[in-house]
């Protein structure tokens, strides 16, 4: 990574297209929500499948 | 699988361990006991409902302890605040109990229960939002300025409001460096103990804001001033469920294994972190609680009927620990980096200390 | 205070608080997994009926019902039932009542000379908008007093101890937190 990389000035392929997600608090909130209703439904999956 | 020979049930201990661990680091961070989480979620795996409140009571008490004694390393505790409304508190936690077991014996609890969750729930994520995103909005132009936004502001007028009461005696708190009368601390420990009785929970959801919004102290000391009053609050209750024979100590222990290590992780991140981004992480932890008890509130009142309610209740509380234990420990990872000098989305400059 | 004599007292105060909280933890699995906490729990009857195990009751259904033979005794071993008045200390090994009025009703259970059928072990409730199995197990039991005392005893042991272990690891590590400074912009 190049010090215009690692400081945001210059984006860099990859790092660009999760900047853009990051760089909004709405954006950011869906990932992460996203993330842990993926995380909800694994832990359903495995092990609570049946008895809900 | 773990057999709990007291509740009845077998659950899975990792299960039991996450949920702690989970909670424990929500709980640091924003001063909750989690009780509006943990007891959902352990209906879920299997216990009876009175043995998930005995166990999640219980499991709070310890688990607040633990938050309380690292918060207060790190200078977050008004003690004479905490003390202050400890009477107030246990006042208010009493009557709201009694009025609970009044609308037991009209046949009512559970919708009336359901009800003034969401409403509660709903009105302080409301007030919470508008006035974080005022503060988020000002520390941005403070910073763009060039000036240091310090580690807390907030908005609101109410606090000038309840300070400017004139009743005797007048509280000084040091720490907090509010001088308020001590019946407003009293009556907000009434007003919030009633509500945590009636609805089952320890409060720190309506306390913690209440402390900001009301008394005018700052997010950090709401926070750690909220546990010792969790402590006591959690301790009476875990007496009183143990009495009636309501909590299993395996699940509590499985579940302090976790909360050991969450409550360290949450209330060492305070730390790294500005009051706006506590108060924002409060919100988004009342809305989806809110969006979980409208489901269950909606299965109910379908008669039980549409299941598919009831499986995204299950979702809503699974995913809501998640999602709050994963905003808080990327708060951490954005501070950390900010610190380096490394990118960070603007819209966390201003909450997290560089 | 030097670097290295506050990792020391880190160190010290880390190992004596684990010890502490090993000690009470192991303490607690002990009575828990020896049954003498479940003795205290299901410890004296609330009203008149009959103690039973409700964990063998769990397979039955109407068409197969639980057969519970009624004996006395202070033990109740599989599919046995022992009258108890209110009051009275449950025997070991059972962990619920099934009160006289539950049998009268006919329902769930009926008295049939030396036996007791129960043909509907559990119910489905609703608590907070969840459903639950309601069973037999925790009803019309009295937990001893005292475990409450106990409980809070070993939760706040646990709680101080794990607390103190941490802060003496952190101090071990040489890792200092700061106060922080509080100051309120409005």
């Amino acid at each position: 990574m190049t010090a215009g990389e690692k400081d945001g000035t210059v984006a860099s392929g990859n790092n660009s297209l999760v900047k853009r997600m990051l760089s909004s608090m709405w954006g950011y909130w869906m990932f992460l929500l996203t993330i842990s209703f993926g995380v909800a439904a694994a832990i359903y999956w495995i092990w609570l499948r049946g008895s809900v | 699988m773990f057999d709990f020979a007291i509740a009845g049930v077998s659950a899975p201990i990792s299960l039991l361990v996450f949920v702690g661990f989970t909670v424990g680091i929500v709980g640091g961070f924003i001063g909750v006991g989690g009780g509006y989480m943990v007891t959902p979620a352990l209906i879920v795996f299997g216990f009876p409902g009175y043995m998930a409140s005995g166990i999640d009571m219980t499991h709070i008490a310890g688990k607040g302890l633990v938050s309380t004694m690292r918060h207060r390393q790190l200078g977050n505790i008004d003690w004479t605040l905490a003390l202050t409304m400890i009477a107030g508190t246990m006042l208010g936690v009493e009557l709201g109990v009694r009025v609970l077991v009044y609308f037991k014996q009209l046949g009512l609890a559970g919708i009336v229960l359901l009800l003034t969750s969401v409403v509660v729930m709903f009105s302080l994520f409301l007030y919470t939002q508008i006035e974080t995103r005022r503060s988020h909005r000002q520390m941005q132009e403070l910073n763009k300025a060039g000036r240091d936004p310090g580690r807390e502001l907030q908005t609101s007028s109410l606090p000038r409001l309840f300070q400017s009461i004139p009743l005797r005696p007048i509280v000084r708190c040091r720490t907090a460096r509010v001088v308020v009368s001590m019946w407003v601390i009293v009556l907000v420990g009434v007003v919030t103990g009633f509500l945590a009785g009636f609805l089952g929970v320890g409060g720190g959801f309506i306390r913690v804001p209440a402390l900001v919004y009301l008394v005018g102290a700052s997010t950090h000391i709401a926070v750690g001033t909220d546990l010792v009053e969790i402590v006591f609050s959690g301790g009476y209750g875990a007496l009183r469920h143990s009495i009636e024979g309501h909590v299993d100590m395996m699940a509590v222990l499985f579940m302090l294994s976790g909360a050991l290590f969450g409550a360290q992780f949450g209330s060492i991140a305070t730390s790294y972190v500005r009051g706006p981004a506590i108060r924002y992480i409060l919100s988004y932890s009342l809305i989806l609680a809110t969006f979980g008890a409208v489901m269950r509130l909606a299965y109910v009142l379908t008669g039980q009927k549409v299941e598919w309610l009831s499986f995204f209740a299950v979702m809503l509380t699974l995913g809501e620990m998640t999602f709050l234990c994963l905003f808080i420990l990327s708060l951490v990872w954005f501070a950390r980096r900010h610190k380096r000098g490394e990118w960070v989305p603007d819209w966390v400059k201003p909450l997290v200390i560089s | 205070m030097t670097d290295t004599s506050s990792r020391g007292r880190g160190i010290v105060k880390f190992v004596f608080w684990a010890l502490v909280a090993t000690t009470v933890i192991v303490f607690t699995v002990r009575s828990y997994t020896s049954g003498q906490m479940a003795e205290w729990f299901y410890h004296r009857a609330s009203l008149n009926g009959y103690a039973v195990n409700a964990d063998t009751l769990k397979g039955a259904s109407k068409d197969k019902p639980a057969i519970l033979l009624i004996s006395t005794g202070d033990t109740v071993s599989g599919l046995q039932a022992v009258r108890v008045q209110k009051g009275q200390r449950l025997p070991r090994n059972s962990n619920g009542v099934i009160a006289d009025d539950v049998v009268t009703k006919g329902k769930r259970a009926v008295l049939t000379d030396a036996t007791l059928r129960v043909m509907v072990p559990w119910e489905m409730k609703e608590s907070k908008g969840f459903k639950f199995k309601d069973s037999f197990k925790h009803k019309g039991i009295v937990t001893w007093p005292w475990v409450g005392v106990w409980n809070m005893i070993v939760v706040a042991l646990l709680g101080l101890s794990l607390g103190l272990m941490a802060e003496g690891f952190t101090d071990m590590l040489g890792l200092k937190l700061e106060k922080i400074r509080h100051h309120v912009k409005s």
